[in-house]
């Protein structure tokens, strides 16, 4: 949390006034468009199950003392992503500090077709077993442009990098992900 | 540029669409984030502020429904503290505070006098020392007296690392609950299709860490030892005593709480226990959103 704050401050440039009604709508539209975004992401970097939610709310919680900011679409999708990869941080140490036990995945109850939500978990598990190999930059280069079907040069505007570096890590890191499927393919033919 | 596989394309898309939120669990957490940001649903109580928030001694249990009988007998002090960042209900943090009352948590087989409900940290700490962050307090009377013994061996949770040690320094023995309680319980509805009697769901919402922490702090009570009276409170042999003036005659009846006992006094007491656990039931009932019977 402490690193959240750092960055809040960090950013801190003289907010436009908003009234009440409006930083409310606000708040609900920037939950509405990257709600999905957050929360998928906050998994995938490394959040237990079981703490995605509380981390989650971390991030809006940091939204929305930053309203008054939250006007520019494409800076804010920047920004969110580098709060959530300091959240995520946070809640993997805190992990570390006091490691807890997930309750099993197979117990909760998804309304979707089983199949296919057999398919996606076990997809999900492969991926997110996948991005534990790699390290915090890799990891999020991955995400934003695999899962989150970033373009390069703006995945690299997000985690700071040169676009070339980020092509070339890229190229890694597909060839790695592609032998990591050849494996799980020889094992379950 | 290498591309990838259509295998490898289609486990990401997969993964893609696994990761997202569900909708359930999106209005949830928009509620949660409404009622915490602007104050929608902090009408209730003020344990929702996200600040902390210090409760004077026995409103928490008035407020829950019950009547904190002898909430300052004692000198006994409450503080609920609820730290910057949990959702706890207003119920809850309520609930907890008349649990307080009722002395029904103990810490180190001394009666708690805060309980400390932490989002980052699931769990109740009961402890005699400020909490972090701390708070004006008086210091209660019992503060560095206490049966220091009962804390070595107790068998629920894991000591804090400040606990403190060796005589004469202040009672700190936190029992903390362990920071993720499996807790399952049944979805409000289920999922379409074939019947499937085992499909649950499981939450861990602070609610519910806050119910299974209420569960173990009462089962702590239960556990914990009979320590021996402290002498130095004890009149001289011999020395006539007056007769005590009669206590007020205690509130009876659904909600209410026995008076609280001396602190070296953890021997069962079924009044405390049962208040506490109608209490439990009250508020379980509220965060259930189930009607009371």
């Amino acid at each position: 949390m402490q690193a959240v704050q750092e960055l809040t401050t960090a950013l801190s440039e003289p907010p436009a006034a908003l009234t009440e009604a409006e930083r409310i709508a606000r708040f609900h539209r920037v939950y509405d468009r990257y709600g999905d975004y957050v929360y998928a992401n906050l998994g995938r970097l490394g959040v237990p199950v079981s703490s995605v939610p509380d981390a989650f709310q971390e991030v809006f919680i940091v939204v929305h003392r930053r309203l008054e900011d939250a006007s520019d679409e494409r800076a804010l999708r920047t920004w969110l992503f580098r709060v959530v990869l300091r959240v995520a941080a946070d809640h993997r140490r805190a992990q570390r500090r006091r490691p807890s036990e997930e309750l099993p995945e197979a117990l909760a109850a998804h309304g979707e077709d089983p199949q296919r939500g057999a398919e996606q978990r076990e997809a999900q598990a492969f991926v997110n077993a996948f991005l534990e190999t790699l390290d915090e930059s890799q990891r999020a280069l991955f995400i934003l442009t695999e899962l989150e079907q970033q373009s390069v040069p703006e995945a690299a505007e997000t985690l700071g990098l040169n676009v070339n570096t980020a092509w070339s890590r890229l190229r890694v890191l597909r060839q790695a992900f592609e032998r990591a499927v050849q494996r799980l393919h020889r094992r379950t033919p | 540029m290498s591309a990838l596989s259509p295998e490898a394309r289609s486990l990401l898309s997969h993964a893609r669409a696994a990761g997202r939120m569900p909708d359930h669990e999106r209005e949830r957490l928009r509620e949660a984030l409404s009622s915490r940001l602007f104050g929608a649903a902090a009408a209730g109580g003020a344990a929702l502020a996200t600040s902390a928030t210090a409760q004077a001694a026995g409103t928490a249990g008035t407020a829950a429904g019950t009547t904190a009988a002898g909430a300052s007998g004692g000198g006994l002090s409450v503080a609920l503290k609820v730290a910057a960042k949990p959702l706890v209900s207003a119920a809850t943090a309520k609930l907890l505070g008349a649990l307080v009352v009722a002395g029904a948590v103990t810490a180190g087989g001394v009666r708690a006098r805060e309980v400390w409900v932490s989002h980052t940290h699931p769990g109740v700490t009961a402890q005699h020392a400020p909490a972090r962050g701390g708070h004006a307090r008086r210091p209660s009377p019992w503060e560095g007296r206490a049966p220091r013994e009962a804390s070595a061996g107790l068998p629920v949770g894991e000591p804090s690392p400040t606990v403190a040690q060796g005589p004469g320094t202040p009672v700190e023995a936190p029992v903390v609950v362990p920071a993720v309680v499996p807790t399952i319980i049944p979805t409000g509805t289920p999922p379409p299709g074939p019947a499937t009697p085992a499909v649950l769901r499981v939450r861990r919402h602070p609610e519910v860490v806050a119910e299974a922490a209420i569960a173990h702090a009462m089962a702590t009570v239960r556990r914990v030892p009979r320590a021996p009276p402290r002498p130095a409170t004890a009149p001289p042999v011999g020395t006539p005593t007056a007769p005590r003036p009669a206590a007020a005659a205690p509130p009876s009846g659904r909600g209410a709480i026995a008076p609280p006992r001396a602190p070296w006094d953890t021997a069962p007491n079924p009044a405390a226990e049962e208040a506490a656990r109608r209490a439990v039931e009250d508020a379980m009932r509220v965060l259930r959103n189930r009607p009371a019977r």
